[in-house]
């Protein structure tokens, strides 16, 4: 699908894609959020066999709108004792992160057809920036603030363990993450989002996750690997079942958003299902080949890239869903020994078994990357070789 | 131009703020929060001086992680009330602000004469790769560099890092 | 090439006013009727006692200590992991062997902390003696069924073959 490139004068339709992408997802995050609530508890309701929402609207799906409308009404409950600048801010602090995030995620690409009749593609993301993955890393380490400061400002004893144990978990989880993610880069050949996606087009042996074209790199075992372990780092650091020790409302009532009612209440809400969301994202980009189709097939070529993204995305919510419905909480020592006795050595280890295959067998013999020039002057830093760009 | 410099005013003025308040706040927790506001603004600087690689790292590792430990550390010592905090005599404040004036006057009369800043040798070419993650990768792994040395000796300095912190931390070693 | 960044800045000042907006609508459109016990903090209907600031574990310092540490450490994979792919062999050999170098030595810090037991979270607490040990023996089998059924036997795989001998076998191998 090719669409013209309209032009309003100096404006033209190919420079507001980073605006319209910013809108999409923003748009997106903010309006599915209900809908993603409504359908963790109708999947989990099916699976313990109730019924779940089922009042309002078909099939109880206003009934997150209908909760949100009466969130707004409620009650701004203040308690005596907290820091009152802090309380206030720390919903704020763990919503922002969450919402921005999806500023580096690409989530489609579309054809424009230009003035001078060649066609350009472009993906639909806010930031194609050089750092994609990065910025989303650096927004994710931010989200400890929102909950260690509501923990500490609420001047609650759960609240505080819930807040603490919460940051440790994420800090904790953090490492295997961005070790995976390394893994997944070390693949793609590059840190923007874009060009990872890119470097998996064609069919579902391309996806990082699988990954077993001869051509391109066989790593078979090994993305699969580094993948699972992203996948289990980004339940924790979502704070998910069987991860969900913060809230753990066993033990903790509800963790570090205890003393919190009416709207804020439900900022850390929304937060914890955006960045299910954004992680999710990175997921569907990084493993799984982003809005390319699993394979060339004739049948279904013409559904554009976005909905086989939204297809990936509701796989992984659902995966989510289904942690939830199926296993229990763990215990904090053994969620403490799973982030850094098994996961952190493995994720490197992978990362250098990835790094060997491809020094051994794939090799391009390229000479425009050869990086070998004489001494520079010192204290200067001047670029080396051509960038490499995509690849 | 003149947007950017207004977005320089903008920035420059909030990270004076922050820093400001991050002394002046009574409060610990507060103080912490004023500095990671601090290391935000600083790394968007780093952003428009195309440093992304390094504004980012700017954001995950001191905003993100060593911000956390002080925070840790300010809740772990639970200090009480901000008034046990208040420092007593000493020269500090007034050595401090003799510091301070020579130091702004020293940069002002930098500024004034214009001579005596060493000029940027960076070209459009060089600002445009020399902050991107592969620019600074050729350069620090590559044998005919002089970073690589530094680099290697870095993991040392980390594993110093971590022997201080089992044995401050440990009951038994 | 800072363009690029500018939708990004604009997202991060919207999800702000969003979030903002959201603290503020909360707080002005709730009613406000407070009383001494809805602004006690929770604790489950008890009277709070005590400050809630307590000190806490030494082991989340050390965790967020170790974090940085390991935390800088792939904050140098980045370049290394994005420049090697398009290199030639011999440059992929060096580099894998420089980065192999750097982080051998790290891991010889990991090692040294997990043989510290840093890394334990019951660190230094020995599981508590059972004041009675035969809860442990092995107990009779549990008997179901009352005055009026009799013994219901469960049945179980081994002995589904059997006849049970109870008048209520039926139900009991339901179950």
């Amino acid at each position: 699908m090719v669409i013209q490139n309209y032009s309003l004068g100096p404006i033209d339709l190919a420079s507001i894609i980073p605006y319209v992408a910013m809108g999409t997802i923003l748009g997106f995050i903010l309006l599915i959020v209900p809908f993603v609530i409504w359908f963790e508890r109708v999947v989990i309701a099916l699976m313990q066999d109730r019924l779940g929402p089922n009042r309002v609207g078909p099939r109880g799906l206003l009934q997150t709108i209908a909760d949100g409308v009466k969130l707004f009404f409620k009650e701004d409950l203040e308690p005596a004792a907290v820091d009152r600048s802090l309380y206030y801010m720390a919903p704020v602090l763990a919503l922002i992160p969450a919402l921005a995030a999806g500023a580096a995620l690409p989530f489609a690409s579309i054809s424009l057809r230009m003035a001078d009749g060649s066609v350009k593609s472009l993906p639909l993301v806010a930031g194609n920036v050089n750092i994609g993955i990065l910025f989303i890393l650096a927004l994710s380490s931010l989200q400890v603030y929102g909950i260690v400061l509501a923990g500490w400002a609420s001047n609650n004893k759960y609240s505080l363990l819930g807040g603490l144990r919460s940051s440790a978990q994420m800090i904790s989880y953090e490492l295997p993450m961005s070790l995976a993610i390394l893994t997944g880069i070390l693949m793609s050949g590059s840190l923007n989002l874009v060009d990872v996606v890119n470097s998996q087009a064609g069919s579902i042996l391309d996806w990082n996750f699988f990954k077993l074209n001869p051509a391109t790199g066989f790593f078979f075992p090994l993305g699969l690997i580094a993948g699972m372990i992203y996948l289990v780092a980004m339940v924790a650091e979502t704070n998910r079942a069987p991860f969900d020790l913060p809230e753990a409302e066993s033990e903790l009532i509800a963790g570090f958003h205890t003393e919190y009612s009416s709207m804020k209440f439900a900022m850390f809400f929304m937060g914890e299902y955006a960045s299910m969301l954004v992680v999710s994202g990175i997921a569907t980009a990084l493993w799984f080949g982003g809005w390319h189709a699993p394979f060339d097939f004739v049948l279904w070529n013409w559904i554009p890239g976005g909905i086989w993204f939204l297809a990936k995305l509701t796989f992984f919510i659902g995966v989510y869903v289904w942690l939830r419905a199926t296993l229990p909480r763990l215990r904090y020592d053994a969620l403490m020994n799973i982030g850094w006795k098994r996961l952190l050595p493995l994720s490197i280890v992978v990362l250098f078994a990835v790094a060997t295959v491809d020094a051994f067998f794939f090799t391009k013999d390229t000479p425009a990357a050869i990086s070998a020039p004489a001494t520079p002057p010192s204290g200067t830093l001047t670029p080396m070789a051509a960038p490499g760009g995509g690849q | 131009m003149t947007l950017a410099i207004f977005a320089f005013g903008g920035l420059a003025a909030v990270s004076v703020v922050s820093a400001i308040l991050m002394v002046a706040n009574r409060n610990p927790v507060r103080s912490a929060l004023a500095l990671v506001a601090n290391f935000l603004v600083l790394a968007v600087f780093y952003l428009t001086l195309s440093a992304e690689f390094i504004a980012a790292v700017q954001v995950i590792v001191y905003a993100g992680a060593i911000m956390v430990l002080f925070l840790f550390v300010i809740m772990l010592l639970n200090l009480g009330s901000p008034e046990a905090l208040k420092e007593r005599g000493g020269l500090q404040a007034p050595i401090a602000a003799v510091l301070a004036l020579i130091f702004f006057s020293i940069l002002g009369a930098a500024g004034a004469l214009g001579t005596a800043l060493p000029k940027s040798q960076a070209t459009h070419a060089t600002l445009n790769t020399g902050g991107t993650a592969e620019t600074i990768g050729r350069a620090l792994f590559d044998p005919n560099q002089p970073w690589l040395f530094p680099f290697e000796v870095t993991s040392i300095l980390l594993l110093m890092g971590i022997v201080g912190a089992i044995v401050l931390a440990k009951r038994r070693i | 090439m800072l363009s690029g960044y500018l939708p990004m800045l604009v997202m991060l000042v919207l999800a702000t006013v969003i979030a903002g907006s959201m603290v503020i609508g909360s707080f002005f459109l709730g009613p406000k009727k407070p009383s001494r016990f809805k602004s006690e903090s929770y604790e489950c209907g008890m009277t709070p006692v005590g400050s809630a600031r307590e000190r806490f574990p030494i082991k989340f310092y050390l965790i967020a200590m170790l974090f940085i540490i390991f935390d800088i450490e792939t904050i140098f994979l980045y370049p290394w992991a994005v420049t090697f792919r398009d290199s030639v062999k011999s440059v992929k050999m060096f580099y894998l062997a420089e980065m192999g170098v750097f982080v051998l030595i790290l891991f010889v810090g990991y090692f040294y902390i997990l043989g510290k037991g840093a890394l334990d979270w019951d660190e230094g607490r020995e599981p508590e003696p059972v004041a009675d040990p035969s809860i442990f023996k092995p107990r009779p089998p549990i008997r179901f069924g009352n005055e009026y059924s009799g013994p219901i036997q469960i049945a179980s795989k081994s002995e589904s073959g059997t006849p049970a001998t109870s008048a209520a076998a039926g139900p009991g191998k339901r179950l």
